[in-house]
C-alpha cells in the first residue's frame, strides 16, 4: 500500500525537516545494492526490426486518451521535424515518439522509439522529495499528481529527458510521462498498448530477466550482426526497457555517457542537502505564488484603470 | 487462409494419412500443388485482409525462403539446420501452424511445449508475417508501406487519425 500524502502534510513536514536538518548532519554517500523485483516485467526493443510505422504512437494515444496530433500517424514528414535542432521528444501530448536516423554504413534508415525506460533505480523517483513516484513490483515507474508540488526536479534528474510538465495546469501541477500502461494493462499482466500494436515484434514484452537471456541469445545466434551489448542492462543502474541494435547505439541517438551506476549514486551529495531544501522551498513557493498573483493583480488594476480612463 | 470445401479437406486429410502410413513421414508438397492465393484474414482490426499472391512468390523463390524447414529443400538457415537438417517436410506448412496468434507474455521455456524449449525467440504470427514479408520486400524492392499491402478499416483510420484520403 502506498502512503497517502497530501500537499498540506508535505508543508507540515517541511517544518519537521528544518528540525531534522538541524539535528542530522548530511551523510556521506556510499554505494548500495539495486533493489530488484525478481518478477518485474520489461520490454526488449530490437531497433533492427522497427520500420517506423508509428503504430505504437497511435496505440499509445488511444490507450492514454491523449489529444489527437495535427498530422495523422501515417505522415512521415514528422521524421524531419526539428525543435531547437533536436528530434522530436516526448511531451504532455505524446508519451512515445519514433525518430529516424541515417547511420552511414546501413544503407537504409533506422528508427528508434523513445519513451520512459522505467529504470530499476529511477532518478526521477529518488530526486523527488515528496515521493510522487513509485516503482511498482511489476516494473512500472508511476507518478502520483496528488502530492506533486510542481518543482520539476525529476525533469532535470532523468538521464533520458522523459518527464514533461503540463503547463496548462499551473495550479494542479502535473508531470506527464509514459506509465507502462500500468493501470489499464500491466497491473493485469497484459503488455502495454504499443507492444501489442507493433507489427514487427520490434517490441517484446516479458520478464526483464528473461528478456536479457533472449537478447543475449539473439546476439549470439545472428553471427555478429548485432552489437554485443544490451542497452539498459546496466545503463542508469538498469532499465526495464532494453535495446538491441545492429549499428552502434550512438548512431541511433543513444546517450552513451549515461553511467552504469544508478543516477542516485551520483547525486548522493546533492541529496544530503535535501532536508535543507525542504525547509526553504515552501517559503520559496509561497513567494513565487505571491509574486505571480501580485503581478496579475497589478495588471488587472492597470487594465481596469485604463478602461475607466477610456470611458 | 485458403478456403477449401469441407469435403475436399476431408479427402485431402485421408489421402495424407494413407500416404504417410506408407512413407512414415508427410510427403513434400510439389510446387504446383501449392495454393495460388492465400487470404490472410486472422487479424482484421485496423487493416482489412490481405490476398497474398502465393503463386507469384512460389514461382520466383524457393519454398524454404519462407517456409524454413517445413517444406521444399530443407532448412536454408544454419541455426535451423542444426536440428532440422533432415527432419523432412511437415504435415501442415501454414505459418499459423507454428507461429502462435498471441505473443507470449513471457517467453519462459519452463512449462511450454517441447518445441518451444528450442524456439524461445520465435515470433508470434503477426510478427512472423511482417518480419518475413517486410524484411524481404526491403531487400527485393517489394512494397513496404503499410497500406501497400492492406487497406485501413474504419477503426484503423480513426486510430491513425486519418480523416481524408490524402494520406491513403
Ligand atoms: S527514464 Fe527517466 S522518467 Fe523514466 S524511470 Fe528513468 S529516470 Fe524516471
Ligand atoms: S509499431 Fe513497432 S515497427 Fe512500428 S514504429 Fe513502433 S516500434 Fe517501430
Amino acid at each position: 500500500m502506498r502512503e497517502k500524502i497530501s500537499r498540506r502534510s508535505i508543508l507540515k513536514n517541511g517544518l519537521l525537516g528544518t528540525v531534522t536538518a538541524l539535528l542530522l548532519r548530511p551523510k556521506a554517500g556510499k554505494a548500495h545494492d539495486i533493489k530488484k523485483y525478481p518478477d518485474s516485467m520489461g520490454v526488449l526493443v530490437d531497433l533492427s526490426r522497427c520500420v517506423g510505422c508509428r503504430s505504437c504512437e497511435a496505440a499509445c494515444r488511444a490507450e492514454q486518451n491523449l489529444p489527437e496530433p495535427d498530422l495523422p500517424y501515417t505522415d512521415q514528414t514528422v521524421f524531419e521535424e526539428l525543435e531547437h535542432g533536436r528530434q522530436r521528444r516526448t511531451d504532455e501530448t505524446r508519451f512515445t515518439v519514433v525518430n529516424r536516423y541515417d547511420p552511414p554504413d546501413l544503407g537504409h534508415p533506422l528508427y528508434r522509439k523513445v519513451q520512459c525506460n522505467h529504470c530499476q533505480e529511477p532518478a526521477c523517483l529518488s530526486s523527488c522529495f515528496v515521493n510522487a513516484y513509485t516503482k511498482t513490483p511489476e516494473g512500472a515507474v508511476v507518478y502520483n499528481p496528488d502530492v506533486c508540488v510542481g518543482c520539476r526536479t525529476c525533469m532535470i534528474a532523468c538521464p533520458f529527458y522523459i518527464p514533461t510538465f503540463k503547463y496548462s495546469s499551473a495550479f494542479s501541477p502535473q508531470i506527464m510521462k509514459c506509465r507502462f500502461c500500468y493501470d489499464t494493462r500491466l497491473k493485469f499482466g497484459k503488455p502495454p498498448a504499443c507492444v501489442e500494436a507493433c507489427p514487427q515484434e520490434a517490441l517484446q514484452f516479458g520478464k526483464r530477466d528473461e528478456l536479457i537471456k533472449i537478447g543475449r541469445r539473439r546476439i549470439e545466434e545472428n553471427n555478429g550482426s548485432y552489437v554485443d551489448h544490451i542497452y539498459g542492462e546496466y545503463e542508469a543502474g538498469g532499465t526495464s526497457w532494453l535495446y538491441l541494435s545492429k549499428v552502434p547505439f550512438a548512431q541511433a541517438g543513444f546517450d552513451m555517457t549515461v553511467p552504469h551506476a544508478p543516477i542516485l549514486d551520483s547525486v548522493k551529495n546533492f541529496l544530503g542537502i535535501v532536508p535543507m531544501v525542504l525547509t526553504i522551498w515552501p517559503a520559496l513557493f509561497a513567494g513565487f505564488h505571491l509574486l505571480a498573483t501580485r503581478k496579475d493583480q497589478a495588471r488587472d488594476n492597470a487594465r481596469d484603470n485604463s478602461q475607466e480612463d477610456a470611458s | 487462409m485458403r478456403k477449401l470445401s469441407p469435403t475436399a479437406m476431408l479427402c485431402g486429410s485421408i489421402l495424407m494419412v494413407i500416404l504417410c502410413s506408407f512413407t512414415g513421414r508427410p510427403l513434400a508438397m510439389e510446387k504446383d500443388e501449392a495454393p495460388a492465393s492465400v487470404t490472410i484474414d486472422y487479424l482484421q482490426e485496423l487493416y482489412t485482409a490481405v490476398d497474398f499472391d502465393h503463386q507469384m512468390h512460389a514461382d520466383n523463390y524457393a519454398c524454404n525462403t519462407c517456409h524454413h524447414h517445413t517444406t521444399g529443400d530443407g532448412p536454408a538457415n544454419d541455426t535451423c539446420a542444426k536440428c532440422h537438417g533432415d527432419s523432412g517436410p511437415a504435415g501442415d506448412v501454414s505459418c499459423s501452424s507454428c507461429h502462435d496468434r498471441q505473443q507470449a507474455a513471457s517467453a519462459s521455456p519452463a512449462g511450454h511445449r517441447h518445441s518451444d524449449v528450442y524456439h524461445i525467440d520465435k515470433p508470434a504470427l503477426k510478427g512472423a508475417l511482417h518480419l518475413q514479408c517486410h524484411g524481404c520486400h526491403q531487400v527485393e524492392d517489394g512494397p513496404t508501406g503499410c497500406q501497400d499491402c492492406h487497406a485501413f478499416t474504419p477503426k484503423g483510420r480513426k486510430i491513425f487519425g486519418v480523416h481524408n484520403n490524402v494520406n491513403d
